[in-house]
């Protein structure tokens, strides 16, 4: 997970599924589908902000 | 009765939640108790006996299509077969001690209709929800930099609504797998102390210097063995301590033990020296003495060691601690006696488990906290900027009900919209001109965000609700105000 390319790939990744999941909620509202979108984006960003740097895990809530 | 606790920190986490699993199997004894824990984490589980299973959530599978080729729709398909597994399990309680945005989606999407949930999970509409007490408190108390003295342990039992007593600190499997680990190392039973110099943040440490200092200190007063420990990547540590220790009795066993034979080490010690690391929260659970040097960059009071006997030196930087200090708290330690030192002294398995010796402290965020939280009295203010912070926080929550009450859904209320607007622009500029005012703007918010999805109506009269209850505490520090006899600020301050 150190490479820069795996961090472009999770930061390309986060970005994309953001806007996917905003235009369902904009038109079906908040579904399973979103829920799911929403989950792993907190898992990339949980990848990007705490396990590649040295930051303690309860610092992201 | 099938319990899941989700524990998805790391080591130190994982093993403060062991007295909580041996509450929860004192209370349900017939309970199936599963644990879901990050694969990379996970050998912190491999001794707990109480557990049923312990799930393996592996963060490197389920992003591996997104590292490799940015394929977001396997990546969904893995954590929606994840959820399904998990949900297809029936859990009659679901227990989160993670607190962290990923395990509150994840615990909303497993948790069927009839399941308990206890700490962070999602609202219908995808808000945190944050349905306990106690979870609510470590959303507005806890962290790096905030004034919380209770420990974590007592916090997650809080979060899974049990109550710890003595017996289930004392772990008595754990570090008893591997009895010829003593004899493997040559270390004589009790009659040596380990010092782990490393920690998993560079900040947390007190130093490869310090130790070199504290360990040549140590020499001249004492000649039992330290055996250093830690992972294979700080090897480099200890070979630069050895160098720089010269005829100090040293046994360096940094990164030859895994983490059972570390266990295994610390219940055969007499001392653990560490700063704040694993080793700490597994010599709690073995009840190993442990003196633990704390930097600002921890909370000690969350995460400190319990074991009895235990004690904390801290400071705010490495500066502030004398290695000679050190070194003679780790002699009297071994001694049983008091060094006259400023220390912090393990006293209890209670909420707030040290006391100050020697020190005098007083800290009117934490006092505040406890006013809120625990029903002691509110503290009294003896400065002026906490005394005018007070006063605008009050003026806030006037204004604030008395817009709310303004509002009609009839007509365009463009100006009560702004001053609402202008009031939570103010909320989060107050506690940061006023720090020691934190506790209490903190405790606020989190009450408002825990207002769930409702009708307008319903969500404008909550709202209300909580700035009548801001009200009433702020009123308190008002000279004159309605209060219900509690004791005043110094209202000469005020005027």
């Amino acid at each position: 997970m150190n490479n820069s390319k795996a961090v472009n790939n999770l930061k390309k990744s986060l970005d994309k599924l953001e806007k996917a999941a905003q235009q369902i909620v904009s038109t079906r509202g908040y579904t399973k589908e979103v829920e799911n979108i929403r989950m792993l984006n907190e898992m990339i960003r949980e990848q990007l902000i705490n396990e590649n740097i040295n930051c303690s895990t309860r610092k992201i809530r | 009765m099938k319990i899941l606790i989700v524990q998805l920190a790391r080591f130190g986490d994982i093993f403060q939640t062991w007295p909580v699993i041996s509450a929860l199997k004192r209370t349900y004894p017939y309970a199936e108790i599963d644990v879901l824990v990050r694969e990379r984490f996970s050998e912190a589980m491999n001794e707990n006996l109480h557990v049923s299973k312990t799930i393996k959530l592996s963060t490197a599978e389920i992003l591996s299509s997104i590292i490799i080729n940015n394929d977001e729709e396997s990546c969904l398909k893995r954590i929606s077969a994840l959820c399904s597994e998990l949900k297809n399990q029936d859990y009659d309680s679901i227990i989160n001690l993670s607190f962290s945005p990923f395990s509150s989606y994840l615990v909303s999407a497993i948790s069927q209709p009839k399941s308990t949930v206890l700490g962070y999970t999602r609202f219908s509409d995808g808000y945190l929800c944050i349905p306990d007490d106690v979870s609510a408190y470590f959303y507005a108390q806890i962290g790096i930099g905030k004034a919380n003295r209770v420990h974590l342990t007592q916090v997650f039992a809080g979060v899974a609504q049990i109550d710890l007593v003595d017996e289930d600190w004392n772990c008595q499997n754990l570090g008893t797998e591997n009895l010829e680990t003593l004899a493997e190392f040559n270390l004589p039973l009790k009659k040596f102390i380990i010092l782990q110099v490393g920690a998993s943040q560079e900040e947390k440490t007190y130093g490869i210097d310090k130790w070199s200092q504290v360990i040549n200190h140590f020499k001249k007063l004492s000649n039992i063995a330290l055996v250093l420990v830690g992972s294979s990547d700080e090897k480099d540590l200890g070979e630069k301590i050895q160098q720089s220790t010269n005829g100090a009795n040293i046994i360096n066993l940094i990164g030859k033990t895994n983490l059972s034979q570390l266990s295994q080490i610390v219940r055969g010690s007499c001392l653990v020296v560490s700063g704040d690391s694993l080793l700490l929260h597994v010599a709690s659970l073995t009840q190993t003495p442990t003196l633990c040097v704390s930097l600002a960059a921890v909370n000690f009071w969350e995460t400190g060691p319990l074991a009895p006997e235990s004690r904390i030196i801290y400071g705010e930087t490495r500066d502030d601690i004398a290695s000679d200090r050190v070194a003679k708290e780790i002699l009297c330690m071994t001694e049983e006696t008091m060094s006259g030192n400023p220390i912090l002294y393990r006293t209890s398995y209670g909420p707030v488990a040290f006391e100050f010796v020697n020190y005098k402290f007083e800290d009117f965020s934490w006092h505040l906290i406890e006013a809120i939280y625990m029903q002691k009295p509110f503290p009294t203010i003896c400065d002026a900027d906490l005394a005018h912070g007070m006063l605008r926080l009050n003026e806030l929550a006037q204004l604030a009900i008395q817009q709310l009450d303004e509002i009609s859904f009839e007509k365009k209320m463009d100006i009560q919209v702004e001053l609402l607007s202008q009031v939570d622009t103010m909320l989060e500029i107050i506690p940061r001109l006023v720090p020691a005012l934190a506790p209490l703007v903190s405790w606020f918010q989190t009450e408002r965000l825990r207002i769930g999805p409702n009708s307008l109506e319903q969500v404008l009269s909550l709202t209300k609700s909580k700035f009548f209850d801001l009200k009433i505490i702020t009123d308190l520090y008002i000279p004159n105000s309605n209060d219900s006899g509690v004791v005043h600020a110094d209202t000469n301050i005020l005027t």
